[in-house]
């Protein structure tokens, strides 16, 4: 998770999607290209990081074309999910599944044991995305001027805290050394003193490009300690004319509460902003910064029909980091692969990334998506109790033995449950099988199949409005990807040996 | 075919967690929290297999 966020950061991916619209003018040799990058980026990083780095890229792409968006954003999302199977860590029901095979057989499964069937299931899905994507309404989107949007600066709100390095400084210090502008001191009557003091509220504005240094100042906090909110992700959110929040202040909307998710910034155009926030009137165009794990966020944004904007000034392309972040990820692959330890090789990676410069150690708690992680851990004790009790035998015994239909179950399991879950369920009774090695690699195939509904991935959930799709527009497209990974999963299993 | 006891009880903390997770009352994390509580109330698992699990540095490596 952090090598793969000191990537996101970089701006690598953002810099590649730009060169390639420079380079390739042919719009399905462009597409086909962005798909596969999108795909093999996947089996490292995470899908929904992918699909907001190319959401813009998409609109880019649309408006030099004369389609509509949601000709693109599905196939996007079936790129980065269909890629993540290849690699044991690019997705978390892999790691399940390495994990309850070690239960069973005292071992791990190699990083790459998933390599063949996997990369055969992503270069015969990019022809099936470019069917999609021919197949696809060329529905009207809810946000047509995106590229052309300039988002400049947010105003931010902050709370000085006790250990804050800005307390004692004068507003013009904070503004010269930080290269922003403070618009109000909140209670006011602090802000006379003309120095920032312990408890007070800053209203800033702050240029794209500074909210990075924004959010690292010490003792600043862009959410204050009644307000925290489990992830630190943040994501620059533009409210589209169909957003049914329009007309709202953000106090109304109580985001905290109900996603817990938290509104630390608005860009509201040429309104000027100097008291709370949380009082400004919601408008079609305003962008806001949402803080959150990305989980939260994407369903907030999916309810609230909000687009991602991921504007390119946020993220400067900062090559040293990018290169740092490839060849730490390389290294610790090849290394898995010649026998080291995987997550020794990941830890060396990480550590060596921060003793470079290019990961900050304050922040790598918050790259970490910690209830993934609790979710894996503790879900993993139904799969282990399943095969100590026994009933993964008992129900093993009832289904019949056949690949496939083990391959249609996890996959249902996995589109209208959760894919963890179809992967702790169906594996301990996939290693019951005669042959557990076929048996896993279908329900690894099957798990990763999460294309029938918007919920079924958040990757997916973030392109339901900017795509102005319909549930039935998953399910039908869906259902072409999962045929495919169905055909190649039985072609695999019957003829080769995996 | 009978179940034993063992397997009734972890059939139903497997129910229980699926009509959760599909009604998404709860979330997904308090999902397997409650589903590894019940497990080890029950007698299914050991105490300390949840945190083996949690401290594998395997599940540490997850990009997604």
């Amino acid at each position: 998770m952090i090598i793969s966020k000191a990537l996101e950061e970089s701006g690598f991916l953002d810099r590649l999607a730009e060169e390639l619209d420079k380079v390739l003018r042919n719009e399905y040799l462009l597409l086909i290209v962005v798909l596969l990058i999108i795909s093999l980026s996947s089996g490292f990083m995470s899908d929904v990081a992918l699909v907001s780095i190319f959401i813009p890229f998409m609109y880019a792409v649309s408006r030099n074309h004369n389609k509509r968006l949601s000709k693109y954003l599905l196939p996007l999302s079936y790129a980065a999910i269909v890629g993540g199977r290849y690699t044991i860590f690019g997705t978390s029901t892999n790691l399940v599944i390495d994990q309850l095979w070690f239960e069973r057989f005292g071992k791990y499964l190699s990083v790459f044991q998933f390599l063949n069937i996997g990369l055969a299931i992503v270069f015969a899905s990019i022809p099936a995305l470019l069917l999609i994507y021919l197949l696809l309404p060329n529905r009207e989107s809810v946000v047509t001027s995106v590229d052309d949007l300039k988002i400049g600066e947010y105003v931010v709100e902050a709370q000085v805290g006790e250990d804050c390095e800005l307390v004692g400084k004068t507003r013009r210090e904070v503004e010269r050394e930080y290269g922003i502008r403070i618009r109000s001191i909140l209670p006011r009557r602090l802000s006379r003193t003309g120095r920032i003091h312990v408890g007070t509220t800053l209203i800033m504005e702050v240029p794209v490009d500074k909210l990075p240094v924004i959010s690292s100042i010490k003792g600043l906090k862009l959410a204050s300690e009644s307000e925290q909110v489990e992830g630190k992700e943040v994501v620059e959110a533009l409210i589209t004319s169909s957003s049914p929040i329009i007309n709202y202040t953000i106090s109304d909307l109580d985001v905290l509460s109900k996603y817990g998710v938290r509104i630390v910034g608005i860009s509201a155009g040429n309104r000027r902003i100097y008291g709370r926030i949380s009082h400004v009137t919601l408008r079609p165009g305003d962008a806001l910064l949402l803080m959150g794990s990305e989980e939260s966020i994407a369903k907030f944004m999916g309810d609230y029909g909000l687009v991602p904007l991921r504007t390119r000034g946020a993220r400067l392309f900062d090559a040293k980091k990018g290169a740092a972040s490839i060849i730490v990820l390389m290294g610790a692959t090849i290394a898995s692969l010649l026998g080291v330890n995987i997550a020794l090789a990941f830890l060396t990676g990480v550590i060596a990334l921060m003793l470079s410069g290019a990961v900050n150690y304050r922040r790598i708690y918050q790259y970490i998506d910690w209830p993934v992680l609790i979710f894996i851990a503790s879900f993993l004790s139904l799969g282990y109790a399943m095969s100590s009790s026994g009933l993964s035998m008992a129900i093993a015994n009832v289904l019949p033995k056949s690949l496939i239909v083990l391959f249609v179950i996890t996959a249902l399991m996995a589109n209208f449950v959760n894919n963890v879950s179809a992967a702790t369920i169906m594996t301990p009774v996939a290693l019951t099988y005669p042959n557990p090695l076929l048996a896993v690699t279908v329900v690894a195939m099957a798990s990763t199949t999460t294309f029938l509904t918007p919920f079924s991935h958040p990757a997916n959930l973030l392109v339901y409005n900017p795509g102005n799709y319909r549930p039935r527009d998953y399910l039908a497209m869906g259902a072409i990807l999962l045929i495919i990974a169905l055909l190649i999963t039985a072609i695999f299993t019957h003829t080769i040996q995996i | 075919m009978g179940l034993t006891f063992a397997e009734y009880y972890v059939l139903a903390v497997l129910t229980l967690a699926i009509v959760l997770l599909l009604m998404h009352i709860v979330r997904y994390d308090v999902v397997g929290l409650l589903v590894m509580a019940l497990l080890i109330i029950g007698g299914i698992i050991s105490p300390g297999r949840p945190w083996h699990l949690l401290v594998q540095p395997r599940s540490w490596c997850s990009a997604a």
